[in-house]
């Protein structure tokens, strides 16, 4: 039924493709936060991936319509942006979809932040 | 003591001034007109330099006291001031501020072309120590700035927005917008802000709050820590609030005619944490509005962790990178607190090689009671290293049992018993964010009922060579390292941004008097010296954090009545059963607090001082005139140093940095030739040479590298006599910056020729 020379090619196609899908793969594990992973990790182990998060991401060109177009098809709402850096919420199950794409250089979880006070336990003494 | 002090100093003024036309002497009639009262005091009267001195409660020698601050009105240009002896350090119209030696001050009154001399008077009391301290009274004084026309942004708790503090003379509010994140919050819980604003919060305007005031509609946002309030007094409340008979004005900020625009940044009532996205967002809005002021800006960002890369790389540092850069980055700055964990047990690190080969880093969970439900008791490390390294990780719990080892490029997670245990190790390889390696460890509670165990627990990395920084980055219950601990590297994120400039503490105030009359103190405060809270630097990637220090212990300032001693969320909670309220300033509208959450607003207050001079300032030349002006003493020791950076706060010298770019100085002639040293130093990316010129002639002054290589010709012409000052950018001849390194400039003019030496860090 098949030829030597067209299984072949198809073994060759299959492999090429083994590969670029692998390569691609590790590209995108290099964008996302591990801190973010392992959020949407746990959310997947509780069937939540469809919880909204709170990220922030890099771009590598100006965004376009048609940038902001592909986003909003995977239900990123930006807020706001100094630069190649934009605020977002998205959710879980399309973050890796969002790290994919070529324009993303890296995807970021939004971390807590606290104030600096001391508290206010330090030994004092009436003078 | 003080005070009888100052009215017997009064008291002798008084009767001086009785006694002023019967010793007038030389001056005429008309001439005694010219005068303002105190200054024809001076002239009959030179042992009044005394009270003076007294006046000014200084602890210079009277005998020194030669110059007096002064306004002259005179139709004299500035040049023909300065023949006079006059040193003028500025000009708005006719109306020159000056200091004078005392003994011109007749002469000066018979010139025909000077109107009137007036003693420099202090108009506030600024009894604060923090403030005098870092020279900010003076330098309002001498230099006539307060912020006026100056947005200092506060992205904090909120603000008590009716306190008296932040309102003008005429009642009306100083806030140009407030923008309140935890109003409503978020609501359903999806992780996304439910307000009406763009942002997700609720926001008021200028004249919303004005009506309010009036009585007119609600403002709802509310200070329930206390925290925002307090730094934005720091920053720029103008002490009018007061009460129990304490004068007003003692609590004066560093810029106190400076708008404000306040985000409560934080999603819940009463809390202390910030997202990231929010405070981007933050920014973003406080920078929408400045623009639509047309003001320049300075953001105050009192807050920070110890997650992050440590190398300025973290998305939200990029992002403020990002705004400080470039031509739009003029007449904005950011500053950030350096965090409080400078004596905490945050910060591992190793280097393999020599033999070595495995290094263990020990941490220990204290008791603690577990919270309801899963995913909320945790503990978490950052590690980082160079991607030219593969190096495995391990984790040894309190039984004794091993996870891992795993190897750079992969990922483990373990079920146990004793909390989920997650180890990444640099999976994918290289972090796209910025190029190295990174570590993550984390054991969570992913069944409610297998928490992180109590105990010691250990990490272990492997390697031939190379080195790592590991941090505890977050946890829900105490823990610290007990093992291989580095006080070094500690400062935090946003802190490492490249062009925030990043502010640590020191200690300018030991006791105090309470609310309820109680003399209260600290006997282990050192008066000059570092707070042990306060984190060093440097970065991972090497360079100097925090860029200063400025007072940040026992910090009077403005007092959110939203949050009183016995609040649930409030700051100001004492400890002490005996002094309910030790933190509470006998006004009972100022309180005490510490923390380099309020140093940060010190220099963010003298930036917007800087920016009142110079509106178009870029954000790195802003950096580099803190930097430049940082005062060293005994107890900064040389500096840059990781725990001082560049050394303390002196506003005085940072307004006098103002102006580097002008190529002539404007002071007295020269009567020697000289060459000073360059400052910043070391510099990056730009440094001012200073120097002076006796005589008209040929100045050449050059570049050269340590091998004698002439790099950059800097100034080659004739040149008036004067003090000059010129730039060097860390470019050679050809436009092309050079390395990092040693170089020489040298003055060459007539028989004069001077060398020295500065440091180029790129």
């Amino acid at each position: 039924m098949f030829s030597i020379s067209s299984l072949k090619k198809a073994l060759i196609l299959f492999l090429t493709c083994l590969i670029f899908f692998s390569c691609k793969d590790i590209e995108t594990e290099k964008k996302i936060d591990p801190d973010l992973k392992l959020r949407i990790k746990n959310l997947a182990k509780t069937s939540q991936l469809d919880q909204k998060l709170s990220i922030v991401f890099k771009v590598n060109e100006d965004i376009t319509d048609l940038h902001r177009q592909v986003l909003q098809n995977n239900k990123v709402k930006i807020i706001a942006n100094i630069g190649h850096i934009y605020t977002a919420s998205v959710p879980a199950n399309k973050i890796y979809n969002l790290a994919k794409m070529k324009f993303i250089d890296y995807v970021q979880s939004s971390k807590v932040k606290k104030n600096y006070p001391m508290d206010s336990t330090n030994a004092i003494k009436k003078m | 003591m003080i005070l009888k002090s100052s009215k017997t100093c009064l008291n002798s003024i008084i009767i001086f001034l009785l006694t002023i036309p019967s010793f007038a002497g030389t001056l005429s009639q008309a001439e005694y007109k010219k005068l303002d009262p105190q200054l024809i005091f001076l002239i009959n009267h030179p042992e009044s330099k005394k009270l003076y001195h007294c006046q000014l409660q200084k602890n210079h020698s009277a005998n020194k006291i030669n110059l007096i601050s002064a306004l002259i009105k005179s139709k004299l240009t500035k040049s023909e001031l300065s023949a006079l002896g006059v040193k003028v350090y500025s000009q708005i119209g006719n109306i020159f501020s000056v200091s004078i030696p005392i003994n011109q001050i007749e002469k000066l009154a018979k010139h025909p072309k000077i109107s009137y001399l007036q003693k420099s008077k202090k108009h506030t009391i600024h009894n604060d120590k923090s403030m005098t301290e870092i020279r900010a009274p003076q330098a309002r004084q001498q230099y006539n700035v307060s912020g006026k026309g100056v947005i200092i942004g506060i992205v904090d708790t909120g603000i008590n927005w009716r306190h008296l503090d932040f309102r003008n003379p005429d009642g009306t509010t100083r806030i140009k917008a407030l923008l309140d994140f935890s109003d409503p919050g978020d609501v359903d819980g999806d992780g996304v802000l439910d307000g009406a604003d763009q942002y997700g919060g609720t926001l008021y305007t200028e004249q919303e709050i004005n009506n309010a005031l009036n009585g007119i509609g609600t403002v709802n946002a509310t200070d329930e820590v206390g925290h925002g309030t307090h730094v934005a007094g720091s920053a720029a409340g103008n002490g009018r609030a007061t009460g129990n008979g304490v004068s007003a004005n003692t609590f004066v900020g560093v810029a106190p005619e400076a708008d404000l625009i306040i985000v409560k940044g934080t999603r819940l009532q009463g809390s202390q944490n910030f997202e990231d996205v929010d405070y981007i967002n933050s920014i973003v809005f406080i920078d929408s509005i400045a623009n639509i002021l047309n003001k320049p800006y300075v953001i105050n960002l009192s807050l920070g962790s110890s997650s992050g890369p440590h190398d300025g790389k973290d998305l939200s540092e990029q992002a403020i990178d990002a705004l400080l850069t470039g031509p739009n980055a003029k007449g904005k700055s950011i500053v950030v607190s350096a965090g409080n964990e400078g004596d905490k047990a945050i910060h591992a690190s190793g280097t393999f090689g020599s033999g070595t080969s495995s290094i263990e880093t020990k941490f220990d969970i204290s008791t603690y009671t577990a919270n309801e439900s899963n995913y909320n008791d945790y503990i978490q490390f950052d590690g980082w290293y160079d991607a030219s390294y593969n190096f495995s990780v391990k984790v040894i719990s309190p039984t004794n049992s091993t996870y891992g080892p795993v190897n750079a490029g992969s990922e483990r997670s373990y079920d146990t018993t004793e909390g989920a245990i997650y180890i990444l190790n640099a999976k994918g390889g290289a972090s796209a964010l910025n190029g190295d390696k990174q570590i993550m460890v984390q054991i969570f509670d992913y069944y409610e009922t297998k928490t992180p165990k109590e105990g010691e627990w250990k990490i272990i990395i492997s390697g031939s060579s190379g080195h790592f920084d590991l941090w505890l980055a977050g946890s829900s219950m105490e823990a610290s390292l007990t093992s291989n601990i580095d006080y070094s590297v500690i400062v935090g994120t946003p802190g490492t941004a490249f062009n925030a400039v990043t502010v640590g503490a020191y200690i300018t105030k030991s006791h105090w008097t309470d609310l309820d009359g109680f003399n209260l103190g600290n006997t282990s405060l050192i008066i000059g010296s570092p707070s042990s809270f306060s984190s060093a630097g440097p970065t991972r990637d090497g360079r100097v954090k925090p860029e200063i220090c400025a007072p940040g212990e026992m910090i009077g300032a403005s007092y959110s009545s939203d949050a009183p001693p016995t609040g649930s969320y409030s700051m100001f909670a004492s400890a002490y059963s005996q002094w309910p309220n030790a933190y509470i300033c006998p006004d009972n509208k100022h309180a005490l607090s510490q923390g380099t959450s309020f140093s940060a607003p010190h220099v963010s207050g003298a930036i917007a001082l800087l920016l009142q001079k110079k509106p178009n300032e870029n954000a790195q030349n802003i950096r580099l005139s803190v930097i430049a002006s940082a005062q060293t003493d005994n107890h900064t020791g040389s500096t840059p140093s990781d725990k001082w950076g560049y050394g303390k706060l002196d506003v005085m010298a940072m307004m006098q940095s103002v102006g580097v770019e002008n190529n002539i100085v404007e002071s007295q002639i020269p009567n020697s030739v000289q060459l000073f040293q360059n400052y910043p130093n070391p510099f990056n990316p730009l440094t001012t040479i200073s120097y002076s010129i006796c005589t008209g002639q040929n100045v050449r002054i050059t570049v050269f590298n340590q091998l004698g290589q002439k790099i950059r010709t800097l100034v080659n012409k004739n040149q008036l006599q004067g003090n000059y000052r010129v730039n060097w950018d860390g470019k050679n001849n050809k436009g092309k910056n050079v390395p990092s390194g040693i170089y020489f400039y040298r003055l060459v003019t007539g028989n004069f020729s001077q060398t020295r030496k500065m440091i180029l860090l790129q």
